[in-house]
């Protein structure tokens, strides 16, 4: 019986099965415009991922917590301190939203800024010059939809690209593919932030006769409706005059090579 | 087996066309694990592969779907047959309505990855289709085994 096991070729096996597998992938589109080798190809990586993931992040924590204890009191100290000034933050925008809520404008703004925000975990990036996306640890089953908005506290992510039940790839902002509608937060000119597939952002449709200075901050517009509005898209590293349009780079607000978890925006709620 | 494979496609196309209700018994599958489990894992898979593709095409269905489902099933059960011995009727039954939920569950599976999610009845129709193709099987297998095929030669592929 071993030796009958030991023998057993699985290899026509794998070929037979690739070959149906790029056979359907030939033929079928998910409704997100993604195939279906893609999509299996991000179900298969998922859990190796995760796994991969959870280890190194397990590890992580066992040092910081049990071997650089030292560094433990500073980090609470800093916690709370930010804690408090968020509170107080908070405090003062919960009164302006009630402010707000009395005006004739409330449904419009509701509209704009009323989202419930999903905590997920990244497990997977690609290698920054090939696609510049990531795999996030939630998929349809958790509520996930196709180009859903993806941002942290310190700004805009990316958006949902392909979703499977159990994990979604992110389509980051750098990608070349990629796009949000934004708003200069000084002037309030509105642009589109496009990926160039290396580290910033380019701002398009500015006119040359209008002022953008090197440090003013970008945010998104919401005219994508992909993005909520004033989520920070970046700094303005580079402005110069372009044939029609100004030629503006953006140092983008997240650093996408950091960055562990991320937040997905879910449908509006109810 | 190429003659059997258009055989089996011909007597779907025919019931698909007269009485499509004897579609729920799973022709394809019931002689892909014939075949397997009276020869080798690689022919099984061979023929769960071709037996596979027929049925997407009678079927209307995306080609390769059943084609996977029968390759693996096809695979895995003349795999599994090397340790289990298949020859109690009750014992059988049961092995055939267990693949074939896998296969319809393996379809599903396929069908919700490229975001065509099943019905609201997919388990109780996989369910019934299952315990068709169980007790038809039985019936089928026993019928073939009156032309029974060479005992398992494991140096042919």
């Amino acid at each position: 019986m071993r030796e009958i096991r030991r023998r057993t070729p699985f290899l026509p096996f794998v070929l037979l099965a690739l070959l149906h597998i790029l056979l359907i992938s030939i033929q079928v589109r998910s409704p997100e415009g993604r195939t279906f080798l893609h999509s299996a190809g991000v179900l298969a990586l998922t859990p190796l991922a995760a796994s991969a993931d959870f280890v190194a992040d397990f590890a992580g924590r066992l040092f910081s917590r049990y071997v650089f204890l030292l560094r433990t009191e500073e980090e609470n100290q800093r916690l709370r301190a930010e804690l408090a000034r968020l509170k107080v933050e908070n405090a003062a925008l919960e009164g302006m939203r009630a402010m707000l809520e009395r005006s004739r404008s409330h449904d419009l703004l509701r509209l704009q800024f009323q989202f419930d925000l999903l905590p997920v975990g990244i497990i997977w990036k690609s290698p920054p010059f090939f696609a510049n996306r990531v795999i996030i640890n939630a998929g349809s089953l958790a509520g996930v939809r196709k180009d859903a908005a993806v941002i942290t506290p310190d700004g805009a992510v990316g958006r949902i690209f392909a979703i499977t039940p159990f994990s979604s790839e992110v389509e980051l902002l750098t990608n070349p593919n990629a796009a949000a509608g934004v708003v200069m937060g000084d002037s309030g000119l509105q642009g589109v932030a496009q990926g160039s597939g290396g580290g910033l952002l380019q701002v398009s449709f500015i006119p040359n006769t209008e002022a953008v200075e090197t440090g003013a901050l970008v945010y998104t517009s919401g005219a994508d409706r992909i993005y909520p509005k004033s989520i920070p898209v970046g700094r303005v590293v580079r402005s110069e005059r372009g044939s029609v349009y100004r030629e503006i780079l953006v140092q983008p607000a997240v650093d996408f090579s950091r960055v562990q978890e991320v937040l997905v925006v879910l449908p509006e709620r109810q | 087996m190429l003659l059997l494979a258009l055989a089996i496609a011909a007597i779907q196309l025919l019931l698909a066309r007269y009485l499509p209700v004897a579609l729920y018994v799973d022709l394809s599958l019931v002689f892909t694990l014939y075949i397997g489990w009276r020869s080798t894992p690689v022919r099984g898979a061979v023929c769960g592969s071709v037996l596979g593709i027929l049925q997407d095409a009678v079927y209307r269905t995306v080609i390769g779907f059943n084609g996977l489902s029968k390759t693996v099933l096809g695979f895995f059960a003349a795999y599994l047959s090397q340790w289990v011995s298949l020859e109690g009727f009750a014992f059988r039954i049961a092995a055939l309505v267990i693949l074939a939920m896998l296969d319809n569950g393996l379809v599903g599976g396929l069908q919700t990855l490229i975001g065509e999610p099943a019905q609201e009845s997919f388990w109780a129709q996989a369910l019934a289709r299952s315990l068709l193709t169980g007790v038809a099987g039985e019936l089928i297998f026993r019928f073939y085994d009156r032309f029974k095929m060479p005992p398992k030669d494991f140096q042919r592929l």
